[in-house]
């Protein structure tokens, strides 16, 4: 036990400022060196980023002794504490954490292969001592977090499908936790990508933009399944570009990669994307986003790391109900005009109306089985039940792919004003809504079916 | 830096009490210099340092070297206020020490971290 507790420290160790390091040699010469992560491991010891065999790094291992200055961003209050070396970790939640938290820095700046974690440096906290300096109070808390999460999770109970559930967090975040920009994206069906389901606060929905894994903070989120949080992107941005620069002149990389376009905010100094996992499935990530330099602390992963859990179980619990309850009554029949060519591309199940491209994947799949039958029979109402039961679908194993996929199809038929829609019905169904006349051309198929 | 080779550095007494110690008990010293916006650093080391009052003559330079970290922070995305805080210091708590640089070392961060400036 230290005097001060080092749970009360945690802003401190947000990197706001590289924090101060100091080693010495077996001759008591000591050394001085910036470090980017302090890492809260639990209320007894931090982890301290290994990424390169240097003079603090020899020294570690002689001594097996550091100490590490920290700045509170609030306060300006700082704070001194005495380590102890306890081992280094190479694998495991803390060494992945702060792996994938380098990661997502990295990759902003195409480093991925040299501004990399070697290991997680454990050390026990043996001592801590206040520095004194000018400090300033605590400005008092804006957003209660607690209360908002308990307002978002409430808010959730009255949601009937994955769709309303993902809006509605999107916009609880915004109005309990004043985070304006925010975007659910869902895994794919070979859980190697994500894809954008819901958003708020953007100019443009980026509804069924895609992310691969491991790419970002986003990518990275999912591929580790740990929350990443990035409070400085200029900060990191130019510490990356310090390594980069170094790293390059000694030959270790060679061109710069393009950036990566992210559909967000163009120039977010604060990113967070926290997984939305049932165990060690990640189903999905919340993003949140902002202009402010750290605007999510370890407060805010705490509170949308819930808020995700609650996302995640309304997901199984969707997947378990159900989906079989009686029928709503049909649509109106909308009264027909014009013509529109639907084609399909059954090597990747892409759609076209006409020549513009709208969707592929499973959500392609799904699209044209619905409007082959509709022009084979006439009929309008289907069932998410014989969706998930049609073989030639080739649906993945997971059940909420189905309702993120038909999510998606909606929005991008509803984003296109096209000639088709998907209309909600009562759980379980929906409603195909077909405002004009529809052929179909398959390719490698010549036969084309007009509606009549 | 003085025109003989010594360098000066200004800190606070209150802030460094075990530092000051170790000085004046004859310890070597490492100062490491880090410039905000690239974080392009290096590092300075001496067997000895004395220590000396600091004076009204150190004003004028701490005045300017302070006016560049809160720049070089606020270039980096830092708000005014938070450059300020991060650079302020308590007037009443100065002292000096003074030692003559004798092996020099780059510390930007990266795979050449470390290596020794050779004259």
């Amino acid at each position: 036990m230290t005097e001060i507790c080092l749970g009360v420290l945690r802003r401190s160790l947000e990197g706001v400022v590289a924090s101060v390091l100091a080693t010495c040699d077996s001759d008591g010469v000591p050394n001085v060196s910036m470090i980017s992560q302090v890492h809260y491991v639990d209320r007894d010891r931090v982890a301290l980023s290994y990424q390169f065999f240097n003079k603090t790094r020899r020294n570690l291992l002689q001594t097996r002794q550091a100490s590490v200055q920290i700045v509170d961003p609030e306060t300006f209050a700082h704070h001194r504490m005495v380590l102890d070396y306890e081992r280094t970790q190479t694998a495991g939640p803390v060494f992945e954490s702060m792996k994938a938290k380098l990661a997502g820095i990295a990759s902003h700046h195409g480093m991925e292969n040299v501004f990399r974690l070697l290991g997680a440096d454990i050390f026990r906290v043996r001592a801590i001592e206040a520095v004194s300096g000018p400090t300033v109070p605590l400005s008092v808390e804006i957003w209660p977090l607690l209360a908002a999460t308990r307002r978002t999770c409430a808010a959730m109970d009255g949601c009937a499908d994955l769709e309303e559930l993902l809006d509605c967090v999107t916009i609880h975040l915004n109005q309990d936790f004043g985070i304006c920009h925010s975007m659910i994206l869902m895994v794919d069906d070979h859980a190697d990508r994500l894809y954008t389901l819901a958003s708020h606060g953007y100019a443009i929905s980026g509804i069924g933009s895609e992310v691969a894994f491991g790419e970002g903070v986003i990518g990275v989120a999912a591929r580790e399944n740990v929350p990443i949080r990035i409070g400085h992107m200029t900060r990191e941005y130019r510490y990356s570009a310090a390594v980069s620069d170094t790293a390059r002149r000694a030959g270790i990389v060679g061109e710069e990669r393009p950036g990566i376009p992210f559909p967000g905010l163009p120039a977010p100094r604060s990113q967070m994307a926290v997984p939305i996992s049932a165990g060690a499935q990640v189903l999905g990530v919340l993003l949140v986003e902002a202009e402010e330099v750290m605007r999510f602390g370890f407060e805010e992963e705490d509170a949308l790391s819930l808020v995700a859990g609650q996302i995640a179980s309304r997901i199984a619990l969707m997947c378990r109900q159900d989906l079989e309850e009686a029928a709503e009554s049909s649509p109106a029949v909308v009264p027909l005009s014009g013509v529109i060519n639907v084609r399909f591309h059954p090597f990747d199940q892409s759609v076209f109306f006409g020549n513009d491209y709208l969707i592929k994947g499973v959500a392609g799949a799904i699209l044209w089985r619905l409007v082959r039958e509709h022009v084979a029979t006439g009929r309008t109402e289907f069932t998410l039940r014989e969706l998930r039961l049609d073989a030639t679908l080739r649906l993945p194993a997971h059940a909420e792919n189905l309702d993120a996929r038909l999510i998606l199809l909606r929005k991008r038929l509803e984003e296109r004003s096209a000639c088709l829609r998907i209309e909600k019905g009562g759980r379980g169904r929906f409603h195909l809504v077909v405002t004009s006349r529809i052929t179909l051309e398959e390719i490698g198929d010549p036969e084309r079916i007009t509606v009549v | 830096m003085r025109a003989d080779g010594t360098m000066r550095v200004v800190l606070s007494r209150a802030a460094n009490t075990k530092a000051l110690d170790a000085i004046r008990d004859g310890s070597a010293v490492s100062v490491t210099f880090t410039a905000a916006p690239d974080h392009r650093a290096f590092q300075v080391k001496a067997t000895r340092a004395t220590i000396c009052e600091a004076s009204s003559d150190d004003e004028p330079e701490m005045t300017r070297q302070c006016a560049v970290f809160r720049d070089g922070l606020v270039e980096i995305g830092f708000s005014p206020a938070l450059a300020a805080g991060f650079s302020a210091f308590d007037a009443t708590q100065l002292q000096a020490i003074e030692f003559r640089p004798e092996r020099v070392f780059t510390q930007t961060p990266g795979p050449g971290a470390g290596a020794e400036f050779v004259s």
